[in-house]
């Protein structure tokens, strides 16, 4: 049973479980959008976790890559432009924007890239809002249904097998990609720099690499959002998805891609739930207070989050004195 | 024949003059001692040569070989890894999530082949790479009479192997000169004598040059073929080990820390 | 050229409220070596507090003012104990998350407590302007810089002369040689995020008859006070005063020859701008890092 324990096998095994669940079991058309959501969540959190996790630089600007990326992706597939081509271009220009970006502010000390996205994230929500001509504005835009050689992923289950096998695949790229070169190159630079640069690793190349490969996951993840729920308008690309995203990470697990996913499915699921717990629901942005207040407690008490939750209690029993973690170094 | 010349460095923080117009030059196959009492800037010399630092003034210049000459000033601090040069740091930097193979595979970083793509792809030219610098790693390993511990954390391991471990990472990237920071800082004096013979067999197996700042003068003078002292930033004597010795400019430097033991 | 004058004028007006919060910024991340993504949410809280203090409880405004202020004073203490203190220690990537996370918990508790509607909130002087030589002049905008120069001039003052203000300086250059001189580190901590908390306030309570009072009001202020402070450079306390200014006549200019909607687009320009060209700020030094 060797075969099982290599990663990768594991990914698609666990995909094939999860994409067929819909066709077994009878879920709610609200449901299954929901589970879609889910998906296309992990994949934004698996890039950014590259970024934050690995690189660790924070970004607040990468609800802005996602709106471009399904605003790019449903102007395309609007024009006639197939989607499979649509959904590349969607991920290829959020990362040449995030690369320049990057060689601007990736230059600079850690906090420059979070203040420099931030205004970013602002900036082209005006953009979405102002330019009418390819965003329709607040209007909002609408999307088609994502269809591959004529086939058209327009139920809610089909689409869920066509999310779970892009997740699926950008996974292992991932995981390939950090256990080779890069990822070493990548945790040396954030267990060491001097280190690492004295070793022949170029800081600000590696960390451009994590930023825009986390913003190509992002503009696949919004080209994938656009053809699922098939509108979008401005309002949604605001700071406050960014900081969902940075709390799906650090919340599911740095510097993990299963913790990526993990923390995608609490922070889409849990919002729900609670809204319908009678008294509870009734609180307005309970949920905003509630991620809030994890983000904050997992930081300060589980630093590697709710996916190696295990590892951090038994570290935490064996040696009470010496706290050796990810990020309080 | 040099490997390395040092010209006329000089750097000062603030106001602060810490290395003031110092030269010397590292004959190649040689080991070579860069000593002096705390704080007289020998480990800013360190960082000038490695180019963490970029001096007020000075020339520093490397062959590595006979027709190959480098301006290290006009390199990037990890751009100096691929032309030959490698160091150790005081406080031993490694990579502490990371296995003892991995940190010594990163020692590889800039020989290993590969694009973004073919690595997420794990396509056959990664795969083979990969394997190919396993091998190598473990060959140090071996060398390093480290083997069996290669998959443990290296964050975990003691100090003298964490010292071991870096020694390694440098051996890796196929080295024409080595700075070692104070290799013996921490180590007791069986530790210290097994570093010694260790540093002696790089040089003559290898054929590496190794210029090395240390504390310790029982390693010093008895592994260092020449010696230069500096003071508050200053050259203030050069030669073999018994003519520092004899120095009476050094004895002066160190007086009333006993240090030198003749 | 009345019409310039008026907006440099009126640019001065907001200028003068983004040094304010800049300053907040920089105060904080000098001392405690954090950068507080929450400034803006903390102020439009203390803002909606002041307005409740106002129109909810009938206080004369200038005791809402006052109310608001105290509110601000426990506000910052008890994020610094609760949210920061504890995570002295940690990298400064873990505190930026905090930070992320408070804008989280104070935004998402102001609209549970005081909802989404915005309000109108008066201005602090309500008088008739005034005409000088076709340029009308707004009181309030003169006693908003007045104030603002006022704070700045006490500010300073107790920065460069008081014993505090030496144990602040101090801290920001080097925290465990501050701490090993017997400087009270702890509490240079606290008085700086009370400090920054009632500039955020202040800063809220002015710019409201503009923005109204709402939990989306101090989105803009906000992420223009980042552009100031890295426009002065966070390395001193004058760069982001003058970098507030800048950018609030630059604003208004830009808003008033170029294009409104394309205002936000411009001024962030002006920041990547900074960030190629000088990115320690108009007013800062590059130091060498110690490896």
């Amino acid at each position: 049973m060797n075969i099982l324990k290599n990663k990768p096998i594991q990914y698609i095994l666990l995909g094939l479980i999860i994409a067929i669940t819909p066709f077994i079991f009878n879920f709610q058309r609200g449901t299954l959008t929901m589970f879609n959501t889910v998906i296309i969540y992990s994949i934004v959190a698996i890039g950014f976790n590259i970024l934050l996790g690995y690189a660790g630089q924070i970004s607040l600007g990468h609800a802005a890559f996602m709106g471009l990326g399904a605003y790019i992706s449903g102007y395309l597939t609007n024009m006639g432009i197939p989607f499979i081509l649509s959904i590349l271009i969607a991920g290829v220009i959020p990362m040449i924007i995030g690369l320049i970006l990057g060689l601007v502010a990736l230059r600079l000390e850690g906090h420059y890239l979070a203040i420099a996205t931030l205004g970013f994230g602002v900036t082209i929500q005006q953009i979405f809002k102002e330019w009418t001509s390819f965003t329709n504005g607040y209007s909002g835009m609408r999307g088609q249904p994502a269809s591959i050689f004529g086939f058209s992923f327009r139920s809610r289950e089909s689409f869920f097998v066509l999310a779970i096998v892009i997740l699926v695949l950008l996974s292992i790229f991932a995981y390939n990609l950090l256990k080779s070169k890069t990822g070493r190159a990548l945790i040396a630079m954030r267990d060491s720099e001097h280190a690492a640069q004295a070793m022949g690793i170029s800081l600000l190349k590696y960390k451009l690499i994590a930023f825009s490969i986390s913003a190509f996951y992002a503009g696949i993840a919004g080209s994938l959002y656009i053809h699922l729920i098939r509108f979008i308008e401005p309002n949604q690309w605001g700071v406050e998805l960014s900081l969902n995203l940075l709390a799906m990470v650090v919340i599911g697990g740095l510097a993990s891609i299963e913790g990526s996913i993990i923390g995608a499915f609490f922070l889409t699921v849990i919002p729900d739930i609670l809204k319908e717990i009678p008294m509870l629901g009734e609180i307005r942005n309970l949920s905003t207070i509630l991620t809030g207040v994890s983000l904050i407690l997992v930081i300060m008490f589980l630093p590697l989050g709710i996916a190696r939750i295990n590892i951090q209690i038994k570290e935490k029993l064996n040696n009470k004195n010496t706290k050796k973690t990810a990020l309080n170094q | 024949m040099s490997i390395l010349k040092v010209k006329d460095l000089s750097i000062s923080f603030g106001g602060l003059k810490a290395v003031d117009k110092l030269s010397f030059e590292v004959k190649e196959n040689s080991i070579y001692g860069l000593i002096g009492p705390n704080g007289a800037g020998k480990t800013t010399v360190f960082n000038c040569i490695s180019r963490f630092y970029t001096p007020d003034e000075g020339k520093i210049n490397f062959h590595p070989r006979d027709n190959k000459e480098y301006n290290l000033l006009d390199l990037k601090v990890y751009e100096v890894i691929s032309k030959g040069l490698v160091r150790t740091f005081q406080n031993v930097e490694l990579v502490k999530h990371l296995s003892i193979l991995d940190n010594l595979l990163i020692g590889m970083h800039t020989t290993t082949k590969g694009g973004i793509i073919s690595q997420g792809l794990k396509l056959l030219n990664v795969r083979k790479e990969e394997k190919r610098i396993r091998k190598k790693a473990m060959e140090v390993i071996e060398f390093l009479g480290l083997k069996g511990l290669e998959n443990q954390l290296a964050g975990s391991q003691p100090y003298g192997i964490q010292k071991l471990v870096e020694l390694g990472r440098t051996l890796v990237s196929e080295p024409k000169l080595i700075i070692l920071d104070e290799p013996a800082a921490g180590m007791n004096s069986n530790e210290t004598e097994t570093l010694s013979k260790l540093i002696k067999r790089i040089r003559d197996e290898f054929n590496i040059t190794i210029l090395l700042v240390e504390h310790d003068m029982g390693l010093v003078m008895n592994i260092c073929e020449e010696i230069c002292v500096i003071n508050f930033g200053k050259k203030i004597a050069q030669g073999t080990p018994s003519e520092i010795q004899n120095n009476p400019a050094v004895q002066e430097a160190y007086l009333g820390k006993g240090e030198v033991s003749c | 050229m009345n019409m310039f004058f008026q907006s440099i004028m009126a640019g001065l007006e907001t200028g003068s409220l983004y040094a304010l919060a800049a300053l907040g910024l920089v105060l904080i991340f000098r001392t405690s070596d954090v950068i507080n993504f929450a400034q803006g949410e903390m102020a439009m809280f203390s803002a909606f507090i002041a307005f409740k203090l106002f129109d909810g409880m009938k206080l004369p405004y200038p005791l809402a003012f006052l109310g608001a202020i105290v509110f601000a004073i426990l506000f910052g203490f008890i994020v610094e104990r609760v949210f920061i203190r504890p995570a002295s220690k940690a990298s400064l990537v873990s505190k930026m998350i905090i930070t992320l996370g408070l804008i989280m918990i104070v935004g998402g508790l102001a609209n549970a407590l005081f909802g989404i509607d915005s309000h109108y909130f008066r201005k602090a002087i309500v008088a008739d302007n005034m005409n000088i030589k076709g340029v009308v002049i707004q009181p309030n905008a003169i006693f908003i810089i007045a104030i603002t120069f006022f704070i700045m001039a006490g500010l300073f003052y107790m920065i460069n002369k008081t014993k505090m203000g030496i144990a602040i300086r101090a801290t920001a250059q080097d925290e465990n040689t501050a701490k090993m001189m017997g400087i009270p580190v702890s509490k240079v901590y606290s008085m700086s995020w009370i400090i920054a908390t009632i500039l955020g306030a202040i800063a809220g309570i002015l710019i409201a008859p503009t923005t109204n009072v709402s939990t989306a009001m101090m989105g803009e202020v906000h992420l223009k006070s980042f552009i100031a402070a890295v426009l002065g450079g966070f390395g001193s306390f004058y760069g982001p005063v003058v970098g507030g200014l800048i950018i609030g006549v630059l604003d208004n200019l830009v808003g008033m020859y170029i294009s409104l909607t394309w205002k936000t687009v411009i001024v962030y320009g002006l920041l990547i701008l900074t960030l190629i060209i000088k990115p320690t700020g108009i007013f800062g030094k590059t130091h060498r890092k110690k490896v």
